[in-house]
């Protein structure tokens, strides 16, 4: 690679400020590859921003809708909504999960039936092995 | 009885009409840079404009210098765009449609494209907006060093794209501003005074 072409290039890539180098430009003037960056450089340069079609929502300013002005703020409280249902049905169902575990828990102790047993508890004599 | 034309100091202006003001001045060119930047997006494009200057409105006292309101409005616009990214995304035939009046055509499209959000607003800020680097710098949000790097960064990843797409607007803007100021140099280098 050249220097002068080096020193155009890096004179392009700074904006182009003022005039480039004199053997710079001498050189840009008569390589492809440089006038194809001045090209792209001009075609940007030539786009103008104030043409764009405005829509009627920017042309008139909105009012009365400060609170969901903006779809971003509805997701949002959607999300929280929907994190709040799902954390309320997850407590309830954890919930739910503990009061069976008492439930197993109470059936479980003899203290706990009141119904007699239709099996008669064994006695101390009866347990004793016969002589 | 005649009435004195000037009895006193003029009323201070509404603000009503300083924000209606303050929209005219920008709206039109704030959109096209968000369009630009977005490369075409209308929907993103009209939003991020729509709360810039609803922003901007609502400080018209501290953005009275319209270029520092520019950039200002350009970053709060960028900040915006860098955001809304699980929206729909436009198809191609779209945004080109969007961004047509505006002079882009697929070649100049095809290059910007490559560009991410941040480094298309860099290059439309700088060359197509012509603002200056310290403007350029409240657009990024960067510092006007780092504006600097960066902003000649996105420049040349444009130029390499515009190369590998067969130089955008080529021949229909060969003969553009930039192309006539470098030749006027060279011709100079070869006119008697410059071989003296």
């Amino acid at each position: 690679m050249s220097d002068p072409h080096r020193r155009f290039g890096a004179w392009l890539l700074a904006g182009a400020p003022g005039e480039p180098p004199r053997d710079a430009a001498l050189h840009a003037s008569v390589c492809a590859e440089c006038m194809a960056g001045v090209a792209a450089l001009d075609a940007l340069a030539a786009v103008d921003p104030g043409r764009a079609l405005l829509p009627p929502s920017i042309r008139a300013p909105q009012r009365g809708t400060a609170v969901l002005r903006t779809p971003a703020l509805a997701a949002g409280a959607v999300l929280i909504i929907a994190l709040g249902i799902a954390a309320g049905v997850g407590s309830a169902i954890s919930r739910g999960d503990k009061a069976e575990g008492a439930v197993l828990e109470a059936t479980g102790t003899p203290a706990a039936t009141t119904q007699p047993t239709s099996r008669p508890t064994p006695s101390a004599a009866s347990s004793r092995p016969a002589s | 009885m005649r009435q004195p034309i000037l009895t006193s100091t003029p009323p201070a202006p509404q603000p009503e009409l300083l924000r209606a003001a303050f929209r005219d001045l920008h709206a039109a060119r704030l959109h096209g840079f968000a369009m630009l930047a977005s490369l075409g997006d209308r929907r993103r494009a009209a939003d991020a404009t729509r709360r810039a200057l609803a922003d901007g409105s609502s400080r018209i006292d501290q953005l009275r210098h319209p270029e520092r309101a520019a950039a200002w409005l350009r970053a709060q616009a960028l900040r915006s765009l860098r955001g809304g990214w699980w929206r729909r995304q436009p198809a191609r035939v779209e945004r080109l449609a969007a961004l047509a009046p505006m002079g882009v055509d697929a070649r100049l499209f095809e290059a910007l494209a490559t560009l991410s959000i941040a480094e298309r607003g860099a290059v439309v800020a700088s060359i197509v907006e012509l603002l200056n680097p310290d403007d350029v710098a409240i657009v990024l949000g960067r510092s006007p060093s780092r504006a600097r790097r960066d902003t000649a960064r996105a420049v040349a990843r444009y130029l390499g794209a515009a190369a590998t797409s067969a130089a955008p607007g080529a021949g229909a803007t060969a003969a553009g501003p930039l192309s006539q100021r470098v030749r006027a140099v060279a011709a100079r280098a070869f006119s008697p005074a410059a071989s003296r």
